[in-house]
């Protein structure tokens, strides 16, 4: 029996450390503390009215015990045990139970995990795909931003933390078939007791072997509710299914390889006879190579995703962008609620989402136009193209990705808007090339987004979304790092937002105009006693301004101390 | 290789299948365009004739979807009806006119001038059309006074002051010519007069032989109408309607054992209105409160032996008057005038 990787157990960050021979019983732990200090000013008239300085911070030790019982089963269950700083013995202490999970392989052929589970299939049926306004690779704003992703089980493996049980098993054959797996799944996103029926989101996956070099594939997900579990009459049903393709083949210096899926959707709400029923579907193909010799790897693609796709598991957003931030959540003398921006992003946990969501999610044309719900953004048609290289000497990466993008049915209009998605990414090595025993990393984020609609007056759209992000991390001594980082985001344009009602049907157009500037200059001191535990000490100064939005510009600066240690 | 390019077009073809490319929501142009009239407005018939079941619609085209909003007056009646709506184009799905009224009176024949209305454009347009025979309402008409008084009615008027009870034509009529005008001035009573109708005063053709009116026995399918006019200045005006059954047919009403329903109106809008109840939701009623009925406390419109109009009034509060006219039973819904 092979193993299987798309069910992914328990992703945790952490070490494990053996308490007993035969590691029957054993701990895994995260522990943090950080003290945060901020002050916040607006620019023109002064705020009186907020308290411009702030003070905050916590520690906090998760505390994961395995337990073994034979060889074929663990149980799991993490403790976080959190303290806000100003309590004192207790006061202000909470214990939380952050995991629990039962896993193990019946049988010798059936492998499980109950209780907590980290999942994925395709882009196009479960995935818990990245914004790409937050791409960076600063130590000194990423590190918050690892810390409240870490919070709320958000991965690079993209998956959805769940509660409920998955499998996989698998076959062998000596003709026809080299060999079939099977993953299944299914977990509750909806309880009763809160409103509204159980809802479940349940499927799995087969992978057919059928050669060495091909994989058959078929995706099948549903999110539906249990009829008779409350007194709403009314029961959502979703289900998601695809088939795909992947090839590779070795030919001399090229890895070749070509990807394929094409599936479709159904949405409907049972019962409710106003409600349409709406039915989609998309087609996803790539092709691409990598060259051995010289470590470059391109691909290029084709996607087009109807406009009345929907599909919770791989569309539902990681930001809640209805919600205010929790950090100076009013300001001005007027105390209205402040926008949150991508400084907010990067530190409040509040913001985002960590649960599945029928329909389509709201989300702001500021911060990601062109494919705001992934990859399965509905409504989308076009090319993808994507090189990687590296240089042999391990001094220089970059990357590169561009898609262009086409509305697939036009907005209130027969006039389509073009997306076109630029992101590269370079990381230049130069304590490698100069032959230093310690790092000396310049690493750049460019990433540029537009929105364009010819046409008459009222169609025309223009919206560009840019950030750039470049960072400077120097070993000056042993374990001792100088960091510094400048990050730029700006949304300049208009377009016509799409207002949905709740069957996610276009009701209306919100004109919404922005000229934002977002700007991140900080810098700071990082001291590694290992790699697992690092203490860390930043300034970071924040300015957001958007003369168009009719709010307040404001300066934001934050001195943080952060130590964080991962066993 | 081959054969990998032809699973990669299979699969761009399937997923794709079905997908719409209308596009989504309103149109922008019916949001942020510019109004500009493409048709004007024209009738679909010079004359009609509604009470044969004809009706007329009305047609025109603008350049964008808009508000817009048909006037149709009656020039000899000044009754109104208003159709509006907001689309790109009036047609007979949008712009059908049947004959109805939205403000009171009835149309009568007469030339009616249709008026449209664009308000974002402040655009208007006329047209008329010729009625050649007016909406002919189904249902039971009780009343409508155009044959005048009727010697089997039973009416009653105090000696009192400015008293007048009588059918007449010095206003306008909510339908045909004639109304009834019930006024006057009672300092020692709230009774001014009444107007007792009974089943007899029709004839033995119209009652089909029996002693109550021709009514279907369901009464939540049996609808009440009449209508109402205060004039100005009048605000102490009540008029009390009783409807009396004949439970056991025997040709007359005893109120001691038989059943009585009751309809109070208060507050009177000036102009005529009009005032629609469902038989089975009238109620018996003891000095202006409810009461257990007298009889078998079913609600039979088939029984009907008699309907009553008392016009009342504070004593003290001195003149009062009230204009009555159409009172009609339909069945299956309320009057649609």
């Amino acid at each position: 029996m092979k193993k299987l990787s798309y069910t992914l157990f328990a992703a945790m960050i952490v070490a494990q450390l053996s308490a007993q021979d035969g590691r029957n019983l054993w701990l895994s732990s995260y522990s943090r503390g950080l003290i945060y200090t901020d002050e916040m000013k607006t620019d023109g008239v002064p705020d009186t009215v907020t308290a411009a300085r702030t003070q905050s911070g916590h520690a906090l030790v998760d505390l994961g015990l395995h337990v073994q019982p034979n060889p074929n089963l663990e149980v799991m269950g993490m403790i976080r045990v959190r303290n806000d700083f100003g309590g004192f013995w207790g006061s202000g202490v909470t214990f939380d139970l952050r995991q629990l999970w039962v896993r193990g392989v019946i049988a010798d052929i059936i492998r499980f995990q109950l209780g907590d589970i980290d999942y994925r299939m395709s882009p196009y049926t479960f995935r818990n795909e990245d914004e790409w306004i937050l791409g960076g690779t600063s130590t000194v704003s990423q590190t918050s931003l690892d810390m409240l992703r870490y919070d709320i089980f958000q991965n690079d493996q993209e998956t959805w933390r769940q509660q409920g049980l998955a499998m996989d098993f698998g076959f062998q054959f000596k003709k026809v078939l080299d060999e079939v797996n099977f993953s299944l799944f299914t977990t509750r996103t909806n309880s009763a007791d809160f409103g509204g029926s159980d809802r479940l989101y349940g499927g799995g996956m087969m992978d057919l072997q059928v050669a060495k070099e091909w994989h058959l594939l078929y995706h099948y997900a549903n999110l539906f509710d249990i009829p008779e579990t409350s007194a709403d009459p009314v029961q959502l049903n979703n289900p998601v299914q695809s088939i795909g393709l992947k090839w590779n083949r070795s030919l001399r210096e090229y890895e070749l390889f070509a990807n394929a899926e094409a599936g479709r959707s159904r949405l409907e709400w049972k019962g409710d006879v106003d409600a349409p029923v709406l039915e989609g579907g998309f087609s996803d193909v790539e092709a691409g190579l990598y060259h051995r010799a010289s470590r470059l790897k391109a691909s290029l693609g084709w996607r087009a995703v109807g406009a009345n796709f929907r599909s919770p598991g791989a569309q539902t957003k990681r930001i809640r962008f209805e919600r205010s931030p929790n950090a100076y959540q009013r300001y001005t003398n007027d105390q209205v609620l402040r926008p949150f921006s991508t400084y907010d992003l990067l530190r409040d946990g509040t913001l985002y989402n960590t649960q599945l969501e029928a329909g389509l999610m709201t989300f702001d044309p500021r911060y990601g136009n062109a494919l705001p719900y992934g990859t399965a953004t509905p409504n989308r048609s076009g090319v993808n193209a994507r090189v990687d290289w590296q240089t042999e000497d391990g001094v220089l990466d970059l990357g590169v990705r561009w898609t262009s993008l086409d509305d697939i049915a036009g907005q209130g209009t027969d006039e389509l808007r073009n997306f076109q998605l630029i992101q590269g990414n370079a990381s230049l090595h130069l304590g490698t090339y100069f032959g230093w025993e310690r790092d000396l990393d310049l690493d750049l984020v460019f990433s540029s987004e537009n929105t364009t609609r010819d046409g008459k007056a009222y169609e025309q759209s223009d919206l560009n979304n840019q950030l750039i992000d470049v960072a400077l991390e120097w070993e000056f001594f042993e374990h001792l790092s100088l960091l510094a980082e400048w990050r730029s985001y700006t949304s300049k344009g208009n377009d016509l937002f799409a207002v949905r009602d709740l069957y996610t049907q276009v009701t209306d157009f919100q004109e919404v105009q922005f000229d934002g500037q977002e700007q991140l200059i900080g810098g700071g001191m990082q001291y590694r006693f290992n790699q697992k535990i690092a203490a860390q000490l930043f300034y970071q100064s924040f300015n957001w301004s958007d003369p168009l939005s009719g709010y307040q510009a404001y300066r934001w600066n934050n001195w943080q101390f952060n130590f964080i240690m991962t066993l | 290789m081959k054969g990998t390019l032809k699973f990669i077009t299979l699969f761009a073809l399937i997923g794709m299948l079905g997908c719409s490319e209308d596009p989504e929501g309103p149109l922008l142009s019916d949001l942020y365009g510019e109004f500009s009239l493409i048709a004007g407005l024209e009738v679909s018939s010079d004359a009609v004739d509604f009470c044969s079941g004809e009706s007329v619609f009305f047609t025109a085209e603008f350049s964008k979807s808009t508000d817009w909003e048909l006037r149709i007056q009656g020039l000899s009646s000044g009754s109104e009806k208003i159709i509006s709506g907001k689309s790109r184009r009036l047609d007979a799905t949008n712009t059908s006119w049947n004959g109805s009224t939205t403000d009171f009176p009835l149309f009568r024949a007469e030339q009616a001038e249709i008026t449209l209305y664009v308000p974002e454009d402040t655009l208007y347009m006329k047209d008329t059309v010729s009625i050649d025979v007016p909406k002919c309402d189904e249902g039971f008409v009780l009343l409508d006074f155009e044959s005048g008084e009727n010697p089997l009615w039973d009416e009653f008027v105090q000696s009192g002051g400015q008293m007048t009870f009588n059918v007449d034509d010095v206003d306008t009529a909510a339908q045909g010519q004639y109304y009834y005008d019930m006024a006057g001035e009672v300092n020692w009573d709230w009774l001014i007069g009444y107007l007792y109708v009974p089943s007899a005063s029709f004839s033995d053709s119209v009652l089909q032989g029996g002693n109550t009116l021709p009514l279907s026995g369901d009464p939540n399918n049996v609808y009440v109408n009449f209508l109402l006019n205060s004039p100005v200045g009048i605000t102490n005006e009540l008029l009390l309607i009783r409807i009396n059954e004949d439970e056991d047919l025997d040709g007359t009403f005893n109120g001691a054992n038989e059943d009585q329903y009751s309809i109070e109106i208060r507050n009177v809008d000036p102009g005529w209105n009009l005032y629609s109840f469902k038989y089975s939701e009238l109620a018996a009623l003891f000095n202006g409160q409810p009461t257990n009925a007298a009889g078998n406390d079913l609600h039979e419109p088939d029984k009907i032996h008699q309907v009553e109009f008392l016009f009342l009034a504070n004593p003290s509060s001195g003149y009062s008057r009230l204009l009555m006219d159409y009172v009609v039973f339909t069945e299956g819904g309320p009057l649609d005038p």
